[in-house]
């Protein structure tokens, strides 16, 4: 293989617009260099999710690794009942679980789960209507990326599994060896966090003025549910 | 008829929303809370905001010397190295 891809601007080849399952085809059919494409095609999904339940490079580089070459040398298990890439994600998954395990300083599930389990929402201030204009799209990428690493992992994974890689919450939960409702719970407590952390940066500045409507609406929508709840008794 | 949800329930309730499940009748008892409620429009509104920041992102690049070392690995079990 030659340097490293640049995505956005690789020269498009027959093999870049092949169809995942004829690449396979081809590479099980003895042409091994029908692997290359896959491999430029989802490096970047592999890395996240490596990243995401490991959460240092090094160990989610040889996660990576170990991931391209176990799907490559394992290529005939693939049955073709889920996509190619769906077989990929739960190979790197799964990778990343095992390597996890011995990780040192990984915080115990239980203790993750019971450290999240009461978190609330702290800010409840609108935020600016366009956030991108305001900060830059490399500036607002750096505050996703370190809200994102700020979360504990069993947090971190469900939400890049989820919002950015797309799986369905059954792939998900089926992935991580999670029942649904408890993989839910832990995405809705994942997407709270990161609006908190990005919060402080979004919100519209908080005048004298402003708290003082907004404590008035406040008010007023508490007389409001109260009047209701009375009127329905 | 639809029973009106309390701040607790709507937000226990908010993920789902969003990604379009739930039962129509806590979707709307939802959606009237929300109407009435400054603290949890709020939060809804923005949480729907991180959503759309996160997506659009696109965050975590492989970085260029991680690839190169992939890359190599790669060549080397094809070639059977």
């Amino acid at each position: 293989m030659k340097e490293p891809s640049n995505h956005a601007h690789r020269e498009p080849s027959p093999e870049s617009a092949m169809h995942d399952l004829d690449l396979v085809d081809r590479i099980l059919a003895g042409e091994a260099r029908a692997f290359e494409p896959l491999v430029r095609r989802y490096e970047r999904r592999v890395f996240r999710v490596t990243l995401a339940i490991l959460g240092n490079i090094e160990d989610a580089e040889e996660a990576m690794q170990d991931t391209f070459v176990k799907a490559y040398r394992h290529l005939s298990q693939f049955r073709r009942e889920s996509r190619f890439t769906t077989w990929l994600t739960r190979i790197a998954i799964n990778e990343a679980l095992q390597k996890r395990q011995t990780q040192r300083n990984f915080v115990p599930i239980e203790d993750a789960e019971a450290a999240g389990a009461d978190f609330m929402p702290q800010r409840y201030q609108s935020w600016r209507a366009d956030p991108e204009k305001l900060h830059g799209k490399q500036e607002i990428r750096r505050m996703i990326e370190a809200a994102i690493e700020s979360l504990a992992p069993i947090y971190r994974e469900v939400l890049v599994l989820r919002d950015l890689e797309g799986l369905t919450a059954e792939e998900a939960a089926d992935a991580l060896g999670l029942k649904i409702p408890a993989m839910k719970s832990r995405l809705l407590r994942a997407r709270l966090m990161v609006r908190e952390q990005l919060a402080g940066a979004f919100e519209n500045p908080s005048t004298l003025k402003r708290k003082i409507v907004a404590r008035a609406v406040e008010i007023r929508e508490a007389v409001a549910t109260t009047l209701i709840r009375v009127a329905g008794r | 008829m639809t029973s009106i949800l309390n701040c607790k329930e709507v937000l226990a309730n908010l993920s789902c929303y969003m990604d379009g499940d739930g039962a129509p009748g806590v979707r709307k008892s939802i959606e009237m809370h929300v109407v009435r409620c400054r603290k949890c429009r709020v939060i809804a509104d923005t949480t729907r905001q991180t959503l759309e920041l996160v997506r659009n992102a696109d965050p975590f690049q492989v970085p260029l010397s991680v690839s190169a070392r992939l890359y190599e690995r790669i060549e080397a079990v094809l070639s059977g190295r």
